[in-house]
C-alpha cells in the first residue's frame, strides 16, 4: 500500500476520481438520449489530436482537447447532411480519427507514449494535466447541476421540450462542447479506446437500480467513481493497466447487478 | 356565443414542394372539444404542429387568442417516450412548469396536477413501471399542471387497452367541463371520443371539413360503417 504514498499515485487518484465523477454526468444525457455511438466516435477522433500532439512536441492533452472539438462539431455538421441516417457520422468519424491517428503514429518517436493514450496512462498525469482535468470536471459539474431539468426535458422528449421555451440548439451546442472536453480529458488517463467505460457502463448500472433520474444520476457517479478506485488498486497491487482494470470492472458489475435482478424475478 | 381562440385560414404547408395541407379553414370556439380524424397522411399532426408554431404555414395565417391563454400538447406516445426512461410520474410531470424552479410549488402543483388524472399516491413510480394507460395519465397531468388554456392531443390512446381507452376518453371529457380547456384531439379511434367531443374535424381526402359531432356521426361515421357491413357482407 505505500504505493499510495507516493505523489503520482495520489495525483493518479484524484484525476481518477474527477474523470469517474464528470464522465458519467454526461454519459447519463448521452445514454438517455441514445447517443452512446458519439462517445465513441469522439473519442477516436482525439487520437488524431493526440498523435498530433506528440508528433510536435505539445501536450497531447491540448492536442486531443482541439482534436475532439474538431470531431464534435464536423459530426454535427455530417449528420446534417444525413438527417435519417445519423448513425452515418458516428462511422465517418471514427474511421476519421483513426486513419489520421493511425498516418501519424509513424511519426511519433515514442511508441509507448501512443499506446499510453489507446489503453490510459493514469499514473502519468502532470500537475498540469491534473488542473485541466479538475476544472473540465467542476465545469460539467455545475452545467449539469443548473440545467438539469432542461438536459431532463431534453432526454425526455425534445420535441416538446422546444415547445416549452428550452433553447434546444443553445443546449445541444454547450453539451457536445462538455462532452468534447470530458472525453478529450479523459483520452491519456483511461484510454482513448475505455472511454465509453465510463460514460456508458455507470448509466447502464444505475438504470438497473435507480428509482429517480436524480437517483440515476448520482447512483451513476458513485459507480463510475467505484470502478476508478477498484481499478487503481487492483492494477497497483498486480501490476496492471488502470483503464484495462477499470474496465472490465465495470462490465462484470453490470453483469452481476443484470443476473441478480433476474434471479430475483425468477 | 363564445369568442373564437383559434382561427386557421387558409393555411396551406407541404414539405419539400408536396402540399401536406392545402388552404384549411377553421375556428373553434372557447370551451369545444375539437376531435381532428381521417385519412392517414392527410396532416393532422402537422396541422398541430403549426398551431404550435414548430412549422411555419406556406400560406394563410393562424391567429390564437393569446390573452392569458396558454397551449400545452400531449405528443404521440409510441414517437417518442422509452419505458426504461428512469425518471419517475412526479419528475416527468414537473417537466410542464419549466421554466419554474421554486421546489416548494413544484411539489404542490405535481400533486395536484396527477390528483387531476386519479393518479394521486403514484408520485414516486418510475414511469416505466406504470401501465399504458397510467403512463398516458402522466403525460396528460404534465400537459394540465400549466394550467392551460388549450390542450393538443396527438393520438393519446394509441396502444392503450380497452379499459384504459375508456377511461382516458371521460378523463380527457371531464378536463373539457370541469376546466373549461379548448380541445383538439388528433385521433384514428374517433368512435371513443366523439361522445365527448362537439365539433369534428375531418380530413377526407383533398378536402377538411368542420362538422358538429351530430353532423359527423350521421353523415360519416355511419356512413363509414355501412361502407364497411356492405364490404365485409359482399366478401361474405
Amino acid at each position: 500500500m505505500r504505493i499510495f504514498l507516493y505523489p503520482f499515485m495520489q495525483r493518479a487518484i484524484i484525476a481518477a476520481l474527477l474523470i469517474s465523477a464528470a464522465l458519467p454526468l454526461v454519459g447519463n444525457i448521452v445514454v438517455l438520449r441514445r447517443l452512446s455511438p458519439v462517445g465513441d466516435a469522439l473519442s477516436h477522433g482525439s487520437l488524431f489530436g493526440v498523435a498530433l500532439g506528440l508528433c510536435f512536441g505539445v501536450n497531447p492533452v491540448l492536442g486531443a482537447v482541439l482534436a475532439t472539438l474538431f470531431s464534435a462539431f464536423l459530426l454535427e455538421f455530417i449528420r446534417g447532411a444525413f438527417p435519417k441516417y445519423s448513425e452515418i457520422s458516428t462511422s465517418i468519424i471514427m474511421s476519421l480519427g483513426v486513419g489520421l491517428a493511425a498516418v501519424l503514429s509513424g511519426f511519433v518517436k515514442s511508441r509507448a507514449d501512443f499506446d499510453a493514450v489507446l489503453f490510459g496512462s493514469v499514473v502519468a498525469v502532470s500537475d498540469i494535466e491534473l488542473v485541466f482535468i479538475f476544472l473540465v470536471s467542476v465545469s460539467i459539474a455545475l452545467y449539469i447541476f443548473f440545467n438539469l431539468n432542461e438536459l431532463l426535458y431534453m432526454a425526455f422528449d425534445e420535441e416538446s421540450a422546444a415547445v416549452s421555451g428550452v433553447n434546444c440548439k443553445r443546449v445541444n451546442f454547450i453539451f457536445t462542447f462538455l462532452l468534447a472536453l470530458a472525453v478529450s480529458i479523459s483520452a491519456k488517463t483511461v484510454g482513448a479506446l475505455l472511454i465509453s467505460t465510463l460514460m456508458v457502463i455507470p448509466p447502464a448500472c444505475a438504470m438497473q437500480l435507480s428509482k429517480s433520474f436524480k437517483g440515476n444520476i448520482i447512483l451513476s457517479v458513485a459507480f463510475g467513481m467505484f470502478f476508478a478506485l477498484t481499478g487503481l488498486l487492483v492494477s497497483a497491487l498486480f501490476d496492471l493497466k488502470p483503464g484495462g482494470v477499470i474496465s472490465v470492472t465495470g462490465v462484470l458489475t453490470l453483469i452481476v447487478i443484470i443476473l441478480i435482478r433476474r434471479g430475483r424475478k425468477i | 356565443m363564445e369568442r373564437e381562440i383559434i382561427k386557421v385560414t387558409n393555411v396551406s404547408f407541404g414539405y419539400d414542394g408536396n402540399d401536406v395541407l392545402k388552404d384549411v379553414s377553421f375556428c373553434a370556439q372557447r370551451g369545444d372539444f375539437l376531435c381532428i380524424t381521417g385519412i392517414n397522411g392527410a396532416g393532422k399532426t402537422t396541422l398541430l404542429k403549426l398551431l404550435l408554431k414548430t412549422l411555419k404555414p406556406s400560406s394563410g395565417t393562424i391567429s390564437i387568442d393569446y390573452t392569458g391563454n396558454k397551449i400545452s400538447y400531449v405528443p404521440q406516445k409510441a414517437a417518442s417516450f422509452n419505458p426504461a426512461f428512469p425518471a419517475t410520474a412526479a419528475e416527468i410531470t414537473a417537466l410542464g412548469l419549466y421554466p419554474e424552479k421554486n421546489k416548494a410549488k413544484i411539489a404542490g402543483e405535481v400533486k395536484a396536477a396527477l390528483k387531476k388524472v386519479n393518479l394521486q399516491g403514484c408520485e414516486n413510480k418510475l414511469i416505466g413501471k406504470l401501465s399504458g394507460g397510467q403512463q398516458q395519465r402522466v403525460f396528460i397531468a404534465k400537459a394540465l399542471i400549466s394550467s392551460p388554456d388549450i390542450l393538443l392531443l396527438d393520438e393519446p390512446t394509441t396502444g392503450i387497452d380497452r379499459d384504459s381507452l375508456g377511461d382516458i376518453c371521460c378523463l380527457l371529457g371531464d378536463i373539457n367541463k370541469n376546466y373549461n380547456i379548448t380541445v383538439l384531439m388528433v385521433t384514428h379511434d374517433i368512435a371513443s371520443i366523439i361522445n365527448h367531443a362537439n365539433k369534428v374535424l375531418y380530413f377526407g381526402g383533398d378536402k377538411v371539413s368542420l362538422l358538429s359531432s351530430a353532423q359527423y356521426r350521421n353523415n360519416i361515421f355511419h356512413a363509414g360503417m355501412a361502407a364497411d357491413f356492405t364490404a365485409h357482407g359482399d366478401g361474405g
